[in-house]
């Protein structure tokens, strides 16, 4: 019924709240001051706020537990406008917007009020309190137990900030004058929270810290008293403290001491209040308890009585039936049971006569099974007296002392006369021992005419009421047994030699590793093993010493997996050490379990001298390779480095540490050269050793080197190939050197071509020679021949005249062989190279004057030859002969290919150390086709026509220039004429020539 | 009896002019050309008993002349001589295959040259 009441209290609630916030709205609205602010003077309600609250009120109404989920959702719309609001505030105070949200409502009435100091903006506590009711409003109807505290504290924080605004009003504090900015609350605000707050808290009161005091528990009604107490309390002593300092009747430190002296008051009398109340509800609980306890079990006596009262009455009630019908029945039964014990009287008679038979047949057949035993065992039984006469013996017994003693054994006589003479004493002994009631056994070694037995007889007493009555002796032939035995000892004994003399030491050990068996070495061995001489059964870790008792524990674990470890150890460590190389296995049973393992162990120091040697010896090997001074280095089976010398770090540029466990093919060899060198790898693998092969390697800084290499297999301790080992050597220099001598060998090679070139030249000059000789000396010969033949023919016919012409035509004509004779022997020399230069001073002018008087006399004077020389110097220093050849030639050209034509041009001219000569025709020119070849010896223009030459004039002038180190060049064009060029070096006298 | 006329042809003057000397000597009428083409030109008026011809010559040589009087009906009678500086056998055959009848070679005397005349015409 309370609950009840809340949660209607709740809603009554909510309803205020919404007509308080739609007053305010309606007084912002018709400017009612005393809604906005109904203090004058302090802050008022913020339009806003007024619509939050609003808001709020309606979400809270429309949000009840029972609500469909449309109008949850509405609700919840419109908290989450409230909630945006908020936001947008929170950012508006915390980061200065301008466009605040609390002044969109009523904007001008607002700044009217700013205007006159009234404070109404939306306070930043507010805000918060409307974003805690939101986050209370979404909980606090939840299922879970923890959200419902989140939202019930949500409203105490509301209900607190709000109660802190009313203080603050109440108590007058100055700070609430809107000097803290943001802080003042309106009046009606901060009550409108607190409702909201109880509304909130109201909303869902059985449930989280509600249900603390809504029980009907002490507790609760306790609180219900107590919480109101402590908040009105409080804050009434604060007001009369503050109304008594107001008008100054009591110092603040008075007012201070009261307000604690009377907090200590009421805190005490409500303690004691609760602490009475509490009490007196235990006491009357307890008092309950106590008298409840009581009548039960006083219920409890007179229930267990009742009862038991009753069930004895009902058992005698039956009983005394029972007992009737018993006795009934008893009457009966008694002459049935004589009647019975009658007929069974007789059947035990039958019974026991019918087993009486059958026991007499078993025992019979009993009987005569022990006879059959008696008589066919192989072992003689022979039964006697205390006093040592023969009672019984067996068809064995009998058969064995006739056929050895000859002696027919019958019963009574006495027993030594049935034993063999020699073994009497012995029987008697042994006999008087079992008549004293001791079993012994002995063997017996007979000398039977079959030969040697030997027979193991027993003496046993047959004990009948508490003395010895019989002897029975059992005989029994252990001849194949005994031989048996001694082979088996004997192999034991070989074995044992073998086992013993084994330089090899071996333990046995059971499977508790106990010492079973060891041998001769082992004991000589092992010794000092930890300072204790072995003994069969102990523990044989206790030989091993503390540091190798976990390797050796290893190794026994191995072992009963069956796998085997072989551990190498200097056994005994003194200044030798003896080195043993120890190995368990594990030796099965039988059916394959572990019966324990055997322990061996085999000195192997002259092996580890000899490893040792080996070691060495590869060490002192690995060095030499190491600092050998050509490149070495290895490769395993798959190519990576695994060997890599000093040298070859220097000559490589790669460290040591860069190339071990690289692909040497990969990381050092140039792709081109790869599959060549994989090939090599491979046949070297396959056991080939390949030399001399040379392969570029390109070293860390990128230059280039050439190794020859050798590569050879590299054997394992099996002679299994494990990889390659390659010895280097860096002929980089000596492939340049190489180099060179091939640069030589081609240098010689174009020299030698060059000559042989010469020598064909030689040779075809040679024969162009012949032909052109054949042509034009033939030519004049015949003119001669002709003309001799014709004076020698017609002298007497013909005028002193005629013969002077023909003579002249004779002499002419010799000239003229004169001449192309004069001409090859100068092609000749030049071209054997046997012209010297003959450096002498000439005077320019009369020089050149002369030669162009003598070629214009030579030719018949059918071309003027017009001379000009622009010469600074007076004299030249040249060889005046060559120069002669050269401008003879040129000018005798000239005027051979310019027929008809009336001058040819000499022109001469200097610079600072050069000559220059121009010979110039207009003639019939040189054709393109012609220049290439206008320097060769006989060689002749295609369109010298009839014009007589040799080819040899050019020829003579293009080698007496190149021998004064001059220059020729010609311009020429055909029918139209021809000029030639000739540059030659001068010397100021003739010592500046060398030669 | 007319005299035999003999057309001499060389490109050398003092050469041609010797061999004229003596056969004008010798009662024969000579007519010299410098080049085969010269000597086309005198055979279009004049038709000679005998050709003296060199091989090796300006314009046209020998050999070209020979080919040209034996293609043409009128001139290919003539009986031709070569007389020349040419050494070789080669020279040789091929003028007398294209029709000379004899090959002097140069150098030679009088008294070969007249008897190869003579041999084919009476001055």
């Amino acid at each position: 019924m309370f609950v009840m009441k809340l949660e209607k209290w709740s809603r009554l609630i909510v309803v205020v709240i919404g007509v308080i916030s739609v007053l305010v709205l309606a007084g912002w609205e018709l400017d009612a001051e005393w809604l906005k602010r109904p203090v004058t003077g302090t802050a008022g309600m913020n339009p806003l706020t007024a619509l939050c609250f609003a808001l709020t009120s309606l979400a809270l109404w429309l949000r009840t537990p029972e609500r469909s989920p449309r109008v949850r959702r509405t609700a919840a719309i419109a908290i989450g406008i409230v909630g945006i609001l908020c936001a947008y505030r929170l950012a508006g105070i915390f980061m200065d917007l301008h466009a605040e949200i609390d002044e969109v409502l009523y904007r001008k009435k607002l700044a009217l009020d700013m205007a006159a100091q009234r404070f109404s903006r939306m306070s930043l506590n507010a805000t918060i309190n409307f974003m805690l009711a939101g986050s209370a409003f979404f909980l606090v109807y939840s299922r879970r137990y923890h959200r419902i505290v989140i939202a019930q504290l949500s409203a105490a924080v509301i209900a607190l900030l709000a109660l802190f605004a009313l203080l603050g009003y109440l108590y007058r504090v100055p700070e609430f004058d809107h000097s803290i900015p943001y802080l003042p609350m309106a009046v009606h605000t901060a009550g409108c929270f607190l409702l909201l707050a109880c509304a909130l808290l109201f909303a869902n009161p059985r449930r989280g810290l509600m249900r603390q005091l809504t029980s009907r528990y002490a507790g609760s009604l306790i609180a219900k008293v107590l919480i109101p107490l402590l908040v009105l309390l409080p804050i009434a002593i604060g007001y009369i403290r503050l109304r008594w300092h107001w008008h100054g009747t009591v110092s603040v430190e008075l007012g201070v001491a009261l307000i604690v002296i009377s907090f200590m008051l009421i805190f005490i009398l409500l303690i004691l209040y609760n602490t009475n109340s509490l009490n007196r509800r235990d006491a009357r609980q307890k008092a309950d308890a106590w008298r409840l306890q009581f009548y039960n079990e006083q219920l409890q006596a007179a229930n267990f009585e009742s009862a038991a009262t009753n069930e004895e009455l009902s058992a005698t009630m039956e009983e005394l039936a029972t007992t009737n019908e018993e006795l009934v029945t008893s009457n009966e039964n008694l002459s049935i049971l004589n009647d019975k014990l009658e007929r069974a009287k007789e059947t035990i008679r039958q019974q026991a006569e019918e087993i009486i038979r059958q026991k007499d047949d078993q025992l019979s057949e009993y009987r005569k099974n022990l006879d059959i035993i008696f008589t066919n065992t192989q072992e003689g039984i022979l039964l006697l007296n205390a006093a040592g006469e023969v009672v019984l013996f067996n068809k064995t017994f009998d058969t064995f002392i006739r056929d050895n003693a000859g002696i027919i054994p019958k019963a009574g006589m006495p027993f030594l006369e049935v034993v063999m003479r020699a073994r009497r004493e012995v029987a008697h002994a042994l006999f008087a021992n079992a008549v004293a009631g001791e079993t012994s056994q002995v063997e017996a070694h007979i000398d039977a005419p079959s030969g040697p037995l030997v027979h193991l007889l027993r003496y046993e007493p047959v004990w009948q009421f508490g003395r010895v009555t019989h002897v029975i002796i059992i005989s029994s032939d252990i001849t194949d047994k005994k031989a048996q035995e001694s082979r088996i000892q004997q192999s034991e004994a070989n074995l044992k030699a073998i086992f013993d003399n084994t330089p090899d030491a071996f333990v046995l050990l059971d499977q508790h590793l106990r010492v079973i068996a060891f041998n001769e070495a082992y004991s000589r061995n092992a010794l000092n093993l930890n300072g204790k001489r072995i003994e069969i059964g102990e523990d044989i870790r206790a030989y091993v010493r503390n540091e190798r008792i976990s390797i050796f524990e290893k190794m026994i674990a191995e072992a009963r997996r069956g796998e085997t470890i072989q551990y190498e150890a200097p056994l005994r460590e003194d200044a030798n050490p003896v080195w043993f190389r120890i190995v368990i296995t594990r030796v099965n049973n039988t059916d394959g379990g572990l019966r324990g393992y055997c322990l061996s162990a085999r000195e192997i120091t002259q092996q580890k001298e000899y490893e040792n040697n080996l070691t060495t010896i590869a060490k002192e090997l690995s060095g030499l390779i190491d600092n050998s001074n050509v490149p070495i280095f290895g490769l395993d089976r798959d190519g990576y480095v695994n060997e890599w010398n000093q040298v070859t770090s220097q000559v490589t540029q790669y460290s040591k540490q860069e190339a071990m466990g690289h692909p040497w093919v990969t990381d050092f060899i140039e792709p081109p050269y790869r599959e060549s060198v994989r090939e090599v790898l491979k046949r070297v693998i396959a056991g080939d050793a390949i030399n001399n092969f040379e392969l570029p390697i390109q070293t860390r800084t990128g230059e280039r080197i050439m190794l020859l290499l050798a590569a050879s297999p590299r054997y394992d301790a099996e002679n299994r190939i494990k990889g390659v080992i390659m010895v280097a050597q860096n002929i980089t220099e000596l492939i340049d050197y190489r180099k060179g001598l091939e640069r030589m060998v081609q240098e010689r090679t174009r020299e030698l071509n060059e000559a042989l070139q010469k020598e064909k030249e030689l040779v075809d000059l040679k024969s162009k020679f012949v032909s052109m000789a054949s042509h034009e000396f033939r030519t004049p010969l015949s003119t001669i021949s002709l003309a001799t033949g014709f004076i020698r023919r017609y002298k007497e016919r013909i005028s002193g005249e005629e013969i002077d012409r023909k003579l002249d035509n004779i002499v002419r004509q010799i000239e003229h062989m004169n001449y192309l004779l004069e001409d090859v022997l100068t092609v000749g020399k030049t071209e054997a190279g046997k012209v010297n230069v003959n450096v002498q001073v000439v005077e320019v002018t009369p020089y050149f004057e002369v030669l162009a008087r003598e070629v214009y006399l030579s030719s018949d004077k059918t071309h003027r030859i017009r001379l000009t020389i622009h010469c600074d110097r007076t004299v030249m220093a040249t060889d005046p002969r060559m120069l002669r050849i050269i401008v003879v030639n040129l000018l005798t050209n000239a005027i051979k290919f310019s027929p008809g034509q009336p001058s040819v041009d000499l022109r001469v001219t200097d610079t600072n150390r050069t000559l220059r000569v121009e010979v110039s025709d207009t003639g019939i020119g040189i054709p393109d086709a012609d220049r290439e070849n206008l320097f060769n010896s006989f060689h002749r223009g295609s369109n010298t026509g009839a014009i007589q030459g040799t080819g040899l004039g050019l020829s003579i002038v293009r080698k007496t220039v190149d021998l004064l180190g001059g220059s020729i060049h010609v311009e020429s064009a055909v029918n139209q004429g021809t000029t030639f060029i000739i540059a030659i070096p001068l010397h100021e006298s003739k010592d500046d020539i060398g030669h | 009896m007319k005299a035999k006329t003999i057309l001499v042809i060389d490109d050398t003057p003092d050469l041609q002019t010797s061999i004229i000397q003596f056969l004008n000597m010798e009662g024969y009428e000579t007519v010299g050309a410098a080049n085969g083409q010269e000597a086309l030109d005198t055979l279009a008026h004049t038709i000679p008993d005998l050709v003296i011809t060199d091989l090796l010559m300006p314009v046209m040589d020998g050999y070209t002349f020979i080919e040209r009087i034996k293609a043409d009906a009128q001139l290919r009678d003539i009986p031709v001589v070569v007389f020349s500086a040419k050494p070789d056998e080669e020279s040789q055959d091929r003028a007398l295959a294209l029709g000379a009848v004899r090959f002097i070679r140069k150098p030679a005397s009088i008294d070969q040259i007249l008897d190869t005349v003579n041999e084919i015409i009476q001055p």
